[in-house]
């Protein structure tokens, strides 16, 4: 009987997981597809293109990466003038988003959570249930306010300001990190108390290095999502055109800089440079730190 | 003497003074932005809704006329087929992606054949601008599909994505198809913290693969689960799909409209005098949406298998 229970269990696994692999398998290479496009339509010449939408380039253009670094260019208008801007002007652009905006995003969210996870005061019950209550409850949809409100507060269109003002430290990163922050023994920061260590030791020198890979993986994320959106210049920074933008602006300008699509494709596979290698780089690190757990304390 | 030992017990310790200033530098920071970018915003927000704009920025009270507009204006039309394709998008999204991506995440779970390379392909979009994807799927069903279906079939098929009846079902379908990802990952890594026993014990018991699943792995998840759901009901109307990078601001089909596009249409057309209507609009989502997330949390509660064990989620 034993025997015929587990003969089944093994022929359905076999079903179950042949046919999730196969589904898995045409959908992971369909994923997979942007970026193969990518990388062969950058290397292709206007005829190739036209010619064969998916196919391997018939002759491998490199000069599509080195043509692209000249004639991509920008303008924008800040305080009444025209500035235009070049590949680099927007690498610069990007590289500074990315860096500083995810690390005060993470800054915010992290010493928030910590406090919430590890302390007893007055607060910490209210700020866990604010946490819940912005999740749970959101007020949908205020983007036309938001921007009124950063005019207000003079972030709109300040690189600076909008960089350290990254917003609302609750979501769910804080869940994560309160989760994270909460599993860490107390005993560690006793120990600390013990040895004559203060509130800041405890947390620069015990939370922090414990933390490191949740961290990491939390700003690597956070740099590969700010690196390759364009919408935050779109929206809130017009003057302050990021590569993602740039590139996205460029796609419907290249005509007039006599670009085609191949070499804007080359644009877009070198700002996926640093996403990739930052991800393989890390990789494990990354998918192994995204948990979430219930919304209860 | 009484008054001494009174005194000296109303006086904060040293210790607690020191807890209370490192936990006033440590809460500012965050807290002050919680303030502006969430209460005084969402404070504006209300007002905003009951008040006029002019072009130049100042404001008037205006009353509920904003919300009259809202059902009675030239964009009633617009507002309401917005309000309805994200509901389906929603229910289509939770009927079809939900079981998908637990069978996923069970599959990785599992350790099966290429587990360790999809955690890798499924991320790759997240690499990779949104830009391009947009650009390649739009090229496919443009130029490649209908290409393809000539060739193959020798079928005419008309341009999906421009058409106003076909418009909407391409969208679901394209955040269908990117809509697994990290979702995923967090699913099978939810999985990974069960207990090794827990899932032996039922092999001794004679479950077989999909009781398994079902009996064991979705109750022992269902924190993730239900944080899913909750948030994923919170935020049904602020779902845009890729509206803009499909047809920019003013070229998308009118039955394809979602409200998170016509959010965004509103604050980025530049006219001030529109804002309040974005604003009052944002409040009659928000009146919909909190019943909504908080029936659903309800309900969650009633059904989550774990309740007796662990009590109810918060």
């Amino acid at each position: 009987m034993k025997q015929h229970v587990k003969k089944k269990r093994i022929k359905e696994a076999k079903a179950l997981f042949i046919v999730v692999g196969i589904i898995f398998l045409i959908h992971g290479l369909s994923l997979l597809l942007p970026f193969v496009w990518m990388i062969m339509t950058s290397f292709k010449g206007r005829l190739d293109y036209a010619d064969s939408f998916l196919g391997l380039p018939t002759t491998w253009r490199f000069e599509n990466y080195t043509s692209i670094f000249e004639i991509l260019k920008v303008e924008v208008i800040r305080n009444g003038q025209f500035y235009e801007y070049n590949i680099f002007g927007m690498l610069g652009n990007s590289l500074i988003l990315a860096v500083f905006k995810s690390f005060f995003s993470l800054l915010s969210v992290v010493l928030c959570a910590y406090c919430v996870a590890k302390y007893d005061f007055k607060l910490r019950k209210l700020l866990f249930n604010i946490n819940i209550f912005v999740m749970v409850i959101p007020i949908v949809g205020s983007l036309a306010t938001t921007l009124t409100v950063y005019r207000q507060f003079g972030i709109y269109n300040n690189f600076l300001m909008y960089i350290i003002f990254p917003g609302s430290p609750f979501g769910f990163n804080f869940l994560l990190l309160y989760g994270a922050f909460k599993a860490i023994p107390n005993s560690y920061s006793e120990a600390v108390f013990i040895d004559g260590g203060g509130h800041l030791t405890v947390f620069l020198r015990v939370i922090i290095p414990v933390m490191l890979p949740t961290l990491s993986a939390l700003y690597i994320l956070s740099f590969i999502g700010l690196w390759n959106d364009y919408s935050a210049s779109l929206i809130y920074l017009p003057s302050v055109p990021t590569l993602a933008y740039g590139l996205y602006l460029f796609q419907y300008d290249s005509a007039k800089y006599g670009a085609s699509l191949p070499e804007v494709l080359a644009g877009f596979a070198i700002c996926s440079i640093p996403s990739v290698v930052l991800f393989c780089s890390f990789q494990k690190v990354i998918t192994q730190s995204l948990t979430v757990g219930g919304l209860k304390e | 003497m009484e008054k001494t030992a009174e005194r000296k017990k109303l006086k904060p310790s040293k210790k607690q003074v020191t807890k209370t200033i490192f936990l006033t530098c440590m809460l500012i920071y965050p807290l002050a932005q919680f303030l502006i970018f969430y209460v005084y915003l969402n404070f504006n927000n209300i007002i905003m809704a009951f008040q006029g704009m002019r072009p130049d920025g100042s404001t008037y009270w205006n009353a509920f006329e904003n919300f009259k507009f809202v059902f009675h204006g030239v964009d009633s039309t617009l507002i309401n087929i917005s309000f309805w394709n994200n509901l389906k998008m929603f229910a289509l999204t939770l009927v079809i992606g939900m079981p998908l991506n637990l069978l996923f995440g069970y599959y990785l779970y599992k350790k099966k054949f290429g587990s360790s390379i999809i955690r890798v392909v499924y991320m790759l979009p997240n690499m990779v601008s949104g830009v391009v994807i947009t650009l390649l799927f739009m090229k496919f069903m443009e130029i490649g599909f209908p290409q393809m279906m000539q060739e193959l079939f020798g079928i005419q098929i008309p341009n999906l994505i421009r058409n106003n009846n076909s418009a909407f079902g391409v969208q679901v379908f394209y955040t269908l198809w990117l809509g697994f990802s990290t979702s995923i990952i967090i699913y099978s890594n939810a999985m990974f913290s069960i207990d090794e026993g827990v899932i032996e014990a039922g092999k001794i018991d004679g479950t077989t693969t999909l009781q398994e699943l079902f009996r064991i792995v979705v109750p022992l998840i269902f924190p993730t689960i239900s944080t899913y759901m909750i948030t994923g009901v919170a935020s049904i109307f602020t779902v845009a799909g890729s509206l803009y990078l499909f047809y920019g601001l003013n070229d998308v089909p009118q039955k394809t409209y979602m409200m998170g596009f016509y959010l965004f249409k509103i604050a980025m057309a530049g006219d001030l005098t529109a804002y309040p209507v974005g604003a009052a609009v944002s409040i009659l989502i928000t009146i919909v949406t909190v019943p909504l997330t908080l029936g659903v949390r309800w309900l969650l509660n009633r059904v989550d298998p774990m309740r007796d064990v662990y009590g109810d989620i918060a």
